[in-house]
């Protein structure tokens, strides 16, 4: 014996053409899910390279962010001078012929001459 | 005839005084000459000081001015101006001049090669001179834009000028180091109590010279890289690293030579 009650008019599940889908309905046909993909093949694979191609996005941002980070805190390269490490035995010029000892000296004086006399730093643009 | 004959046997010659610490006046010692490019530099130093003060007029004149954009206050940023650009160029002038006087200090290793860079300061030297006129009779705001453009597409060859003569000053002082190192090598030849054994070691020093030749090359070869008009492409950090590279070299000879001297002198 059924439990529905039939009525005359449009309240009736089966004729209400307000219900939601599914509701009423003797078949109880399930409400589709609103997140679901749509059926259609070439609206599927659309919307699935548009998410590959948003995540790449992020993806790519992200590290663009994190080796920007890390540049900045990396020290630009400067071309510095520095002299050959000294034998920890120097010889002793001291027992040497004096002439000798004066030539080695003064080569030795040139080789620590650094040249530091370096342009002055002026803005160009002064005027524009 | 007695009193005569008396007279003319004991007499004396007169002599003239000696002289005498007290009756000479002292000879003053030669004034020493004055290291010019000690003169030079601090001329420079004061200008450079001069050119500091009056860019930060410039650049509060040039704020206010921006702000208020009153007569009065774009009176004051053009007098500013002017005052910025010929503090700038003496600054620049002075610079040249005692670049230009360093450059002698070891010019004998590379004379024409010296010359030449100091030829070029030289030009730019004079033109800078020019300007000194040339600046304080700018007229208005038109006129300035314009000079100032045109030294803003000059500057880098200024530059190029400046850096080549830093690099052939360092080149002329590590060949004069080398060449010190030569006679070294000479004087340990030369020398009766230095064993001669020594002279085949003093030999094996021909190959770091002739790197200390190359790396000074180099150094050289990358002043002459071509600019770009209007943007200076520095080569001087490549060119530094070179002459170090020579001046790393030269005191690696050194101390070999040293060691030469210790192990075969014999006193």
């Amino acid at each position: 014996m059924s439990d529905e009650i039939s009525y005359q008019n449009q309240d009736l599940i089966t004729n209400n053409p307000f219900t939601p889908r599914g509701q009423g309905s003797p078949e109880g046909t399930p409400i589709p899910n609103k997140f679901a993909l749509p059926k259609d093949p070439k609206v599927r694979l659309l919307i699935i390279l548009s998410a590959v191609v948003v995540i790449l996005l992020l993806l790519s941002t992200i590290v663009t962010t994190v080796r920007q980070s890390t540049r900045n805190t990396t020290p630009v390269k400067v071309a510095r001078v520095t002299q050959a490490p000294q034998p920890t035995d120097v010889p002793n010029t001291s027992n040497f012929p004096q002439d000798l000892k004066d030539q080695f000296d003064a080569a030795d004086k040139n080789t620590q001459k650094q040249v530091n006399f370096d342009p002055p730093q002026i803005d160009n643009s002064i005027g524009l | 005839m007695w009193f005569l004959v008396l007279f003319l046997l004991f007499v004396h010659p007169v002599l003239a005084q000696d002289a005498t610490a007290s009756a000479s006046p002292t000879l003053a010692p030669p004034t020493p000459t004055p290291y010019l490019f000690t003169q030079y530099s601090q001329d420079y130093l004061y200008q450079y000081g001069l050119y500091q003060q009056a860019y930060l007029d410039y650049v509060n004149k040039k704020q206010v001015y921006t702000k208020y954009g009153t007569i009065t206050t774009q009176k004051d940023k053009y007098t500013a101006t002017i005052n910025a650009l010929s503090a700038r160029n003496l600054t620049l002038r002075s610079y040249l001049i005692a670049l230009r006087t360093l450059l002698n200090d070891y010019q004998s290793s590379n004379p024409t090669a010296t010359q030449k860079v100091q030829i070029d300061l030289s030009k730019w030297e004079s033109w800078t001179n020019e300007q000194t006129t040339v600046i304080p009779a700018l007229n208005n705001d038109s006129d300035v834009t314009r000079w100032a453009t045109d030294f803003k597409n000059q500057y880098p060859l200024i530059q190029k000028s400046i850096y080549s003569a830093l690099v052939q000053h360092e080149a002329n002082l590590r060949q004069t180091t080398l060449i010190q190192i030569q006679s070294i090598a000479d004087s340990i030849k030369n020398n009766s109590k230095i064993q001669p054994e020594s002279q085949q070691w003093i030999s094996t020093l021909a190959v770091k010279s002739d790197l200390v030749n190359t790396s000074i090359n180099n150094s050289l070869n990358y002043t002459q890289r071509s600019q770009n008009q209007g943007r200076f492409s520095n080569f001087y950090p490549d060119s530094r690293l070179e002459l170090s590279k020579a001046n790393n070299y030269l005191i690696e000879i050194i101390g070999d030579l040293k060691l030469i001297v210790t192990k075969f002198y014999h006193p």
